[in-house]
Order: structure tokens, then sequence, then C-alpha cells
């Protein structure tokens, strides 16, 4: 244990020669003429690995998704179903086009919308319903389709850290109208900070085209016709999402093979549950986490204090998002309150050693004995 | 006259030279894990240096950094804030934002910046603040506007998306007002592809601005808590070590594109009855990032003519900019005369970093050829 130095980081991206050499060609050449020269590239690849029609880089993942609701015509008076457990942006999104988020629970396993949950919040305001792809594990998005068939919602996808994952063989990002990518700096393939928003629906991605350029009218391009945004992304940080995405196979196994050492490590630890993934799923494993047996807050506290002076960052399980103070509590949600703070992530960057899982688990082994 | 394939004379573009390229493969190979935030957190370091500020915020976009520095104040959903009419429209899409109600006034013929007289024209009781539109890299009137400011108590905040490294009266624009908010978007002078900052010396609109740009997100109670709704604002990396390695030498960039102008200016000079172009006031510094030609109304020329006319000769220029209320999403209430003109009559002659003076000779005779046979 005592080879560990320095602090092992929850996450990172792998960058090689390719990312170098696309970015470098980015800088030189990637103005006037060619200024979207990689953005167009990485929109065409990253739309055929997912395998729908239409991609759009924007700044944020965030970006993306309040394109993707105000192309929906999700407004004032709605409401759409968030699971708890997630980033504070899902909710916040809902809250930029002027309708109510409505907080369902997760289900065990998975840690994605329960559909039971959701079903018994929706009301005559819903609208849409917007799984969350948490920590790279699949929504259960079969059934999700389902439920927005019965009551004739729009189904709004946070795939932002879920890129690869797949359920049923069919990708993440695919299944709703329209989805949202991150290219966050943590998260599995990145480009800093960045998005991609990615739909089958040609009017929508019209709609998108136009909404996250200002509001302009393609025809007049300097007249815009609507309020609308600017979620661009620049032409390097897209030669940086090329390289990585081109390498997309790679970084999933990598991410799953890093699941696979924690699981096996820690399998005989009966106090802690490490993330796996649920039957007919494949889950990227974005972030490697587990939860608790019967931890308190304070207990998830300290044992993340303990990790720290043991060189292993960790970071909290989202608390649940109606306990922040925007946003309402409609429904108990049980399995969220316990997750949100009984769980944590552990390490899991692209730079992890076989050495520091090790260590890794050594430790948590010993503190949960 | 014999068709001439001449290499195109780009709109807009930066001048990239060999730091620039180091600095970025710097942040793609070092610029993560433990790093995530070094450059843009230098960058920050080095606009508050270079503009004598206290607080500098890196953004995604120029637009992020108006909409920022609104929601910082103390807005009310009836107020009211004035801005040009004559602009991009992102210099009032942050006003919508923050559900404010914005009001166009004109600009004057010179500066194609806000006119003090008609900004006096507008204030009501409901005034609040001022989005003061540095156009295309000219300094506005900023005397007249801090007067009228402190007068009626209207915060100031300036849009200097192409004007970073302009002056007035010795002063740096963006400095003046409450807040200065900046672009680094490709076509502007100091450049990093995208991304865009806040800078002001007000603690309290900085505070709250840098909590908004990042999810409202204070870590109050515990890690990952959010006390309001914000959005994500936040500049990478990336482009940050583009933008840090450009404004370290932004004194010659800004001195490229004022000489891009001059050939401009010289070479139009004794069209002066028949073209109008925008310029500073004594005592200014532009940055002249877009030069701003008006077509006066005695020459026979339809202005898309005009602009088709040139873009055959592989001429990158642009019709300018139609006047933002009249655009559905916003309200007229006067007639803004200059920027009606503008809006009809007004072109946007190429100022690429990589034009040469032979470049902007042809762009000059082949405007002067069209309007030869125009009298």
């Amino acid at each position: 244990m005592s080879s560990i130095k320095k602090m092992i980081l929850t996450a990172g991206p792998s960058i090689t020669e390719k990312e170098i050499s696309y970015v470098t060609d980015a800088i030189i050449n990637g103005w006037n003429e060619n200024w979207n020269s990689y953005i167009t590239r990485f929109e065409d690849e990253f739309a055929r690995y997912v395998g729908v029609n239409n991609a759009i880089t924007t700044s944020s993942c965030t970006g993306a998704l309040h394109l993707g609701l105000l192309a929906l015509g999700i407004g004032p008076g709605d409401e759409v179903i968030v699971p708890e457990i997630t980033w504070v942006a899902t909710a916040s999104v809902v809250t930029y086009v002027g309708a109510t988020p409505v907080l369902c629970d997760v289900e065990e396993g998975s840690w994605c919308m329960s559909i039971d949950s959701a079903e018994s919040l929706i009301t005559s305001k819903t609208k849409a319903i917007f799984p969350v792809h948490l920590y790279g594990h699949p929504a259960n998005m079969p059934e999700i389709m389902k439920l927005a068939d019965k009551y004739k919602l729009k189904v709004i996808e946070d795939a932002a850290p879920s890129i690869g994952a797949e359920i049923g063989g069919q990708k993440t990002g695919s299944f709703g109208d329209v989805a949202g990518f991150s290219f966050q700096g943590a998260k599995i393939l990145s480009t800093g900070e960045g998005g991609m928003l990615v739909t089958n629906n040609q009017s929508i991605f019209d709609r998108v085209k136009s909404l996250g350029d200002h509001g302009r009218n393609p025809k007049y391009p300097l007249a815009a016709v609507e309020v609308g945004y600017k979620y661009k992304m620049s032409n390097l940080q897209a030669a940086l999402g090329l390289a990585q995405i081109e390498r997309a196979d790679e970084l999933v196994n990598r991410k799953r093979e890093i699941n696979a050492l924690y699981n096996k490590l820690l399998s005989s630890n009966d106090k802690v549950k490490v993330s796996s993934e649920l039957e007919g799923c494949k889950s990227i494993h974005w972030m490697t986490s587990i939860e608790l047996i019967g931890a308190s807050f304070e207990d998830r506290e300290n044992l993340m204090k303990k990790l720290k002076e043991n060189m292993i960052d960790s970071r909290p399980v989202f608390s649940p998002m109606s306990s922040l103070p925007m946003f309402e509590k409609r429904a108990e949600n049980p399995v969220s309150y316990r997750i949100g703070s009984s769980a944590i992530n552990l390490p899991s960057g692209h730079n992890l050693k076989k050495s520091q899982i090790d260590h890794i688990c050594d430790v948590i082994n010993h503190l949960t004995s | 006259m014999g068709v001439i394939v001449r290499h195109k004379i780009n709109y807009a573009g930066p001048m990239i030279d060999k730091s620039d390229i180091d600095a970025v493969t710097d942040a793609v190979i070092n610029g993560f894990y433990e790093n995530y935030k070094d450059h843009v957190t230098k960058l920050e370091a080095k606009l508050c240096e270079i503009l004598n500020v206290k607080y500098a915020l890196a953004v995604n976009s120029c637009t992020a950094a108006i909409h920022l520095a609104l929601a910082s104040l103390d807005l009310s959903k009836h107020d009211e804030i004035i801005t040009s009419d004559s602009s991009c429209v992102a210099s009032a899409l942050p006003i919508h934002y923050v559900g404010a109600k914005a009001v166009f006034v004109d600009v004057e013929a010179d500066t194609q910046c806000m006119s003090p007289k008609s900004i006096r024209k507008a204030i009501t009781s409901k005034t609040k603040a001022i989005v003061v539109v540095h156009w295309n890299g000219i300094p506005a009137n900023m005397k007249e506007i801090m007067h009228i400011a402190n007068e009626h108590n209207l915060y100031i905040i300036e849009d200097a998306a192409p004007s970073l490294g302009a002056e007035y009266n010795g002063e740096k624009i963006g400095t003046i007002g409450d807040a200065g908010c900046y672009s680094f978007q490709g076509a502007k002078v100091a450049i990093g592809g995208q991304g865009g900052a806040l800078v002001t010396n007000n603690k309290s609109i900085y505070d709250k601005a840098r909590i908004l740009a990042s999810y409202g997100r204070t870590d109050s109670k515990k890690m990952y808590w959010s006390d309001y709704v914000g959005w994500n604002y936040l500049m990478p990396n990336l482009p940050a070590a583009l933008a840090l390695s450009q404004i370290s030498r932004l004194d010659d960039l800004v001195k490229r594109k004022r000489e891009i102008f001059e050939i401009y200016d010289n070479n139009l000079k004794d069209l002066h009855r028949q073209v109008i172009l925008g310029h500073e006031k004594s005592g200014s510094l532009a940055t002249y990032c877009y030069p701003l030609l008006i077509l006066d109304d005695s020459v026979n020329i339809a202005r898309n003519e005009f602009v088709n006319l040139l873009n055959k000769k592989n001429i990158d220029c642009r019709v300018a900019q139609p006047r933002i209320s009249k655009m559905p999403m916003f309200t007229e209430i006067f007639s803004n005369d200059n920027s009606q003109k503008i809006e009809d009559r007004g072109v946007i002659l190429p100022s690429a970093f990589n034009l040469t003076k032979e470049d902007v000779v042809f762009v000059c005779n082949s405007i002067k050829e069209i309007l030869g046979g125009k009298k």
C-alpha cells in the first residue's frame, strides 16, 4: 500500500498520438474555409457510431439537452419526468424552458429511472420523460418507450455518460426522440467540455441547428427569427473528439476491464456492492461505483476521507434532485435517498493502473472489515 | 474584360503562429486530470493583467458572458434594458433570457455605435441597464454614456465581443462599465476557436457569475450541491490555451487589423461621397475587427447586387446586420434611421489576418470598378 505516493484521481481521458496529430492539424489548418472541417467529420462519425441519422456538436451536453427540449416543444406548464439521481443539469434544463421537473425514483441494480415510479407520477400535464443512463449503465429503454407510447409522451435521453452503452444490442441515445451526450473532461471520451445532440427526426435536427446558432434563419445568415442560444463547439475540440470516437471500442473495453477488476477484487466483501450490469444490458462503466451497505451519510463521508488519506480520490453519488432547494419533492423515492447518501464513485480514469486498483481494493477491504 | 481567377479573399480568420500551435499541443497533452483547468486559470489571470481588472471569468461564448453579467444584477421582469438596434442579435438575446425588455436605440453615423442622444430618448423609470455595443471593434462614446448612466443610476454592461484591445481615452474597452464581455470565437481579433470572457471590478457580479456559470453549484451543504439553477458556461482548456497564447500578443494583432483598415481607408478616400466607412472618434483606438462600409443613397446600385458582384470576384464580403428590433421576438419602438441604413446599405468588408496589402487594394479597386459605372 505504501508504494502509492500520488493521489489516484477519479476520472480522465486517454490521449494518444492520434489525438495530438488531429488537434495539431486543426490548429494549423482549421481556419477560414476549413473552420468546421473537424466538426462535420466528428458529427458524421458520431452519428454512425450511435446508429442515428443526425448528430450536432454543442458546447456541452446541457446545451444539447436544452435545445432538445425546445425542439420538442416543451414549455411553461408542462411536466417532465426526471430520475432523482442524476447530475443537476438534467433537472435544470427542464426549468430553462419553463417546465417543471417531476422527480421519480431509480431502480435497484442500474440506478436508472424506475418505470413503476415514473408511471405513478404521470399527470395530464406530463409531456416528456427524461431517462438518464447513469454512470454509463443504460436505462430500461424498451420499457420506457412502451410507457411513452401508452401516455403519448416525448422521450429525451440524457446519455451524457453513456457513449457506447447498449440495451438489447441497441446503443443508448438512439431510442428516444432526441438525446444528448457529454465530452466533459471526466467522460469516457473527452473534448474538455463539449456535447453532442443526436436525433433520427429531421425536423428536430433542423430546428436545433437554428436554435443553437442564436435562432438564425439558415436562409438569411445574420437575421435571427426566434430566441436562440449560442451552444457551439470549436473545431479544435472537434478534432480531439473525432480522434476519441475513432477509438471508442478500445476506450469502452478499457472501462469494462476496470469494472471487472473491481468486481473481482471486492467480490468477497459483503459490506460493499459493486456496480455491474443488468441482463441484456451493456454498461460502459464510466464510473465504477459501490454502495456501502447500510451506511449513513456520515459513514460515507468518513470512508471518503479515509480513502483520501490513502491517496484515493472518490466522489459521492449525486444527492437526490428533490433535496436541492430549486426543485419540488413529489414522491418519497426511497431507493434514490438511500443510494444518494451511501454510494460512491471509485477512480475509473483511463490512466488507472492495475497496481492502483489493487491498492484501492485492499484499502476498501481493510476499511470496511 | 478577361476572367482572372484569383485566390479567395477571406472574410475573417486568425493569425496562427508557432507559439499558438505549441500552446494547444501542450493543452491536449497535459490539460487533463489534475491540470484540467490550468490553461483556463492562466487565461483569466492574463486577462486581469493586461486589462488591469480585478476579476475575469473565462466562459464558452460572449453571449454567455453577457447572460451571466445580466443574471448577476438584481433585475426583475418589467425592467428595461437599452441596447443598439444595429448589432449581432447576441447583444440582445441575453436580455430576453433574463426576462427583461430590450429597448433598441439608434447608432451614430461615424462610429456605428449607440448614440447618446438616442439613449436619452429611450430612458424611462423602468430602465435599469445599458448593454453598450462596441460595434465591429469601434469604441462607443463612453464618456457620454457613463455620464447618462451616473445621472440615471444605470448598470453598464459592455458588449466588447470584437473589441478586446480597443481603447477609449486611454482606458481599455470592456473595463469602463460595471462588466465587460469579450468573444474568442474564430473570426475575432484574438481567438480561441470558440469562447468568451467576462471581466469586472465588482466582486458581487463576479461571485454570482462564477457560480451561475457552473450550474449554480456551491457545494455549500455537500459535494455536488447547487443552491440555484445555473448553466454550463465553462470554457475548456483547449480553446483557453489558444486564447491565452493569442492575447499574449494582442497589441500586434490589433495593429495588423488596423493596418488592413488603413489600406481600405486610404484607397476608398476618393469615393467619400459614395461610400462611408465606420471609424473611430479621435481619442479612441478601434480594433477594426470588421470594417463596415455604407453605400450612399446617391449610388445607384442595390446593396445585394454590390455584394454579389464582389463575391463573384472571390471576395468574401457580406451584407451587414439587419435591425434587431424588427426581428419577431423583439419590439420596435424607435425608427432608428442610421441602423436602418446599415441594414439596407451596409457591407462588411473582408479583413482576415491572411490578407496581403495587394488583396485589400484589389478589393478597393473592385469597389471602384463597380461604382465607376454607377455614378
